[in-house]
C-alpha cells in the first residue's frame, strides 16, 4: 500500500541526512518504527504523510505517486485517506470535543459535513468513553481523554492509513493500553494500516512488524550518529 | 454557517475577554476623531440654525458671544442690561419688530424668560396644551421646563430667589401655568416663559400690596395725607397675582427705565435691517447692535479649528494603536503557531487558514465600526445638548 523507493531527505541548514533505500508497508499491517531521539523517525512520518517533501526517491500511496503530487492535492489525498495522530495530542483549545472531532471536515472542502458525520463523530466519542463530554473543551480534559480526542479526530474520517508519533508517550500505563486498544480495534475492523512511531518496548508486541529506522536506513546528524 | 467563519467565530467566542477588549480599542480608536467630528459637526449646525433665524439683537456693549448665546440659550446674561425706552425706540423708527428677554430669572434651573406673546410667534411656537400667557402672573412652560418641574396646565411653580442674603433681591413669586409648549429640540423647550412685566414684578421693580389708603395699623405706614401714603418696609408685597389682588400691581418709576437683557430685532425686510444696523453704528449710544448668525459663526469657527487639531491628534493616536494592534494580531498568530500548523497538517489550505484569520480580524473589525456607530449616535442624541450646555 505505502511504497518508498530511494528516498533521501536533509534539512537545508542542518547536517541531518536520512536515505532509505526501500520500504512497503502493506495494507492492513501493522508497523512499529523505533529508534533513538533525533535519528529521523518523525521525518519518516512527515514524508509518508506527505508533509514533507524529499529531496530524491518516489513515496507511493497505493497507485499514487505521493511525490509528483502538487502541495494541495497530498493535502487532500492526506485528509481523506491519513489519520494522524500526534504525541502532543495538537488539539484546538477553543473547539469543543466533538468540534476538535469534526476538524477535518471544517477545514477542506473536500470533505462535506452532513449530519450523518456528526451522529457518527458522537458515536466515535461514545465508543471511547467521551460521550458526556462532546461539549467540553481540551483544557477540562484529562491526557488521556485527550489523546482519545485526537484520536478520534483521525478516525472519522475513516482513513486507510493510520500514522502515529509516540500517541502514548505523554500517558499513563491504563491510558496507554486503552488507546492502543482502540487503535487496534479500530485497524482490525476496517484493514487499516498503521505506521507508528513509539519508544515505548512494553507495546512493541503489537505490531505485526517492528522497525529499528538505524538499521533500515542510513542516516546522519550533527551529533555523530551514523 | 461556513466552516472558515464558524472556526474563527469559535475562536473569539472562546476568548470572549480578550476580543472585548480588541473591539473597545479598536472602537475608541475609529470613535474619538469620528464622534467628536460628527460632535462638532451636528453642534455647529444647531448653533447655527438658531443663529441665523435671529436676525438682529441689542444689549449692552460688551461680549457680542455673552450677549448672543445668553439671549439664544437662556443662559444667565454676564452683560449689563439695556433699558426697555430701546424696545419703544427701535419701534419708533417703524424698521423692525422688538421683542425684549429679560432672563435674570430662574424657576430651579429652568429659565424665566420675560418677553411678549411676539416671541412665539418669532420663533414659530406653538402649544402642545393650554393657551399663552394673558395677564400679570401667568406664565408658558417650554416642554422639557414641563417635565423638569412636573408642572401642568392649572398648577403653579415659584420663582427662584436670586440671592438668599440680598435684601433688595428678587422675591420668590408664584406663577400659574397657563400653557405649555410643544417640544421644538431647541432651547425654547427648557425656558418658562412669562410677560415681560412679569419678570419685573419679580425683581421688585413692579409689586402688589394693600391698599395703604386703608390701613388702620400706623406701624406699617411712614407718612400720610389725603393724596398719599407712604409705606414703612413693614408693609409685605404680594407673593402671587390674584384676580382679588392683581388691580394692586403697580410699577414706581419710569416704566422705560425698567431693565431688558437683549432685544431680538426682526426687522421688515433687508433694507430696514441695513438701515438699523448702519444707526446703531453711527449712534455713540449705550448699546449695541449685532448679527448672531455672524456671532455664533465666528464661535464655530474656533470649534472647527479645535476640532481639526483634535482629530489631527485622534489620527495620529489611531494611526500608532492601529500599529500596536497589528503587532498584537501578528503575535497571535505566532503564538497560535502550533494550532495553525495541526490544521495544515491535517489538510487545511493555506487559503482556508488564511480565511479564518482574516474572519477573526474581520470581525473584530466590524464589531469594531459598529460599537463606534453606536458611541457615534449616543454621542449624537447626547452629546449636542452637553455641548450646549458646555457653552451655556
Amino acid at each position: 500500500m505505502i511504497k518508498l523507493e530511494d528516498l533521501s531527505f536533509s534539512y537545508t541548514r542542518d547536517s541531518f541526512y536520512l536515505k532509505i533505500p526501500e520500504l512497503l508497508i502493506g495494507r492492513s499491517e501493522k508497523l512499529g518504527i523505533t529508534g533513538p531521539s533525533g535519528c529521523g523517525k518523525t521525518t519518516l512520518l512527515n514524508l509518508i504523510s506527505g508533509i514533507i517533501k524529499p529531496n530524491s526517491g518516489k513515496i507511493f500511496t497505493g497507485d499514487i505517486e505521493l511525490t509528483s503530487l502538487g502541495n494541495q492535492d497530498i493535502k487532500d489525498l492526506r485528509l481523506v485517506k491519513m489519520g494522524l495522530i500526534f504525541q502532543q495530542f495538537e488539539l484546538l483549545e477553543y473547539l469543543s470535543v466533538l468540534d476538535n472531532i469534526l476538524l477535518p471536515f471544517r477545514i477542506n472542502p473536500i470533505l462535506e459535513l452532513q449530519s450523518e458525520t456528526k451522529e457518527r463523530a458522537s458515536s466515535l466519542a461514545i465508543s471511547m468513553g467521551l460521550g458526556d463530554k462532546l461539549k467540553r473543551y481540551p483544557a477540562n480534559l484529562s491526557q488521556g481523554e485527550r489523546q482519545r480526542v485526537s484520536v478520534a479526530r483521525a478516525l472519522i474520517t475513516k482513513p486507510e492509513l493510520l500514522i502515529c508519533d509516540e500517541p502514548t508517550a505523554n500517558l499513563d500505563p491504563v491510558n496507554r493500553d486503552r488507546i492502543l486498544d482502540i487503535i487496534d480495534s479500530y485497524c482490525d475492523k476496517t484493514n487499516t494500516a498503521l505506521v507508528m512511531v513509539t519508544h515505548d518496548r512494553e507495546i512493541l508486541g503489537r505490531f505485526d512488524r517492528v522497525l529499528d529506522i538505524l538499521e533500515f536506513s542510513n542516516f546522519k546528524d550533527n551529533r555523530g550518529h551514523e | 454557517m461556513n466552516n472558515s467563519f464558524y472556526i474563527a467565530w469559535r475562536y473569539l467566542q472562546f476568548h470572549w475577554g480578550k476580543t472585548l477588549l480588541l473591539i473597545l480599542s479598536i472602537s475608541l480608536v475609529i470613535f474619538i476623531p469620528l464622534g467628536l467630528n460628527h460632535l462638532v459637526n451636528k453642534g455647529s449646525e444647531d448653533l447655527m440654525a438658531r443663529a441665523e433665524k435671529t436676525p438682529l439683537l441689542v444689549g449692552a456693549p460688551g461680549s457680542e458671544t455673552e450677549l448672543s448665546l445668553s439671549s439664544l440659550y437662556f443662559n444667565k446674561p454676564k452683560n449689563q442690561p439695556v433699558m426697555f425706552r430701546e424696545v419703544e425706540k427701535i419701534k419708533e423708527q417703524q424698521l423692525g419688530k422688538p421683542i425684549p428677554l429679560n432672563i435674570e430669572y430662574q424657576v430651579k434651573e429652568q429659565p424665566i424668560v420675560g418677553t411678549t406673546p411676539d416671541y412665539f410667534e418669532f420663533r414659530d411656537l406653538s402649544l402642545a396644551e393650554g393657551r399663552k400667557m394673558a395677564i400679570l402672573g401667568e406664565c408658558v412652560l417650554g416642554a422639557e421646563a414641563a417635565r423638569k418641574l412636573n408642572a401642568q396646565v392649572g398648577s403653579s411653580i415659584i420663582s427662584s430667589p436670586s440671592g438668599a442674603f440680598d435684601v433688595a433681591g428678587s422675591f420668590p413669586l408664584k406663577m400659574n401655568i397657563v400653557g405649555i409648549l410643544e417640544e421644538t429640540g431647541t432651547s425654547d423647550d427648557e425656558a418658562v416663559f412669562t410677560d415681560i412685566k412679569t419678570s419685573w414684578v419679580i425683581s421688585g421693580k413692579a409689586h402688589g400690596h394693600q391698599d395703604l389708603q386703608q390701613v388702620e395699623n400706623d406701624s406699617l405706614l411712614l407718612a400720610k395725607d389725603e393724596t398719599q401714603a407712604v409705606a414703612s418696609p413693614a408693609v409685605l408685597s404680594y407673593t402671587e397675582i390674584t384676580p382679588e389682588n392683581i388691580n394692586s400691581f403697580h410699577f414706581h418709576g419710569d416704566p422705560g427705565d425698567y431693565p431688558v437683557n437683549a432685544i431680538i430685532v426682526e426687522p421688515k425686510d433687508r433694507k430696514s435691517a441695513l438701515m438699523l444696523r448702519g444707526r446703531y453704528e453711527n449712534e455713540q449710544s449705550s448699546v449695541q447692535m449685532l448679527v448672531p448668525e455672524k456671532v455664533i459663526s465666528e464661535l464655530v469657527g474656533t470649534m472647527i479649528s479645535v476640532r481639526d487639531l483634535l482629530i489631527l491628534a485622534g489620527v495620529i493616536i489611531g494611526i500608532a494603536c492601529l500599529a500596536i494592534l497589528a503587532f498584537v494580531f501578528a503575535l497571535s498568530i505566532k503564538l497560535r503557531k502550533a494550532e495553525l500548523q495541526t490544521m495544515k497538517h491535517i489538510g487545511a489550505s493555506r487559503n482556508f487558514i488564511g480565511s479564518v484569520l482574516g474572519l477573526e480580524i474581520g470581525l473584530v473589525l466590524l464589531s469594531a465600526i459598529i460599537v463606534s456607530g453606536i458611541l457615534t449616535l449616543i454621542m449624537g442624541n447626547f452629546g449636542i445638548p452637553l455641548i450646549e450646555k458646555l457653552i451655556s
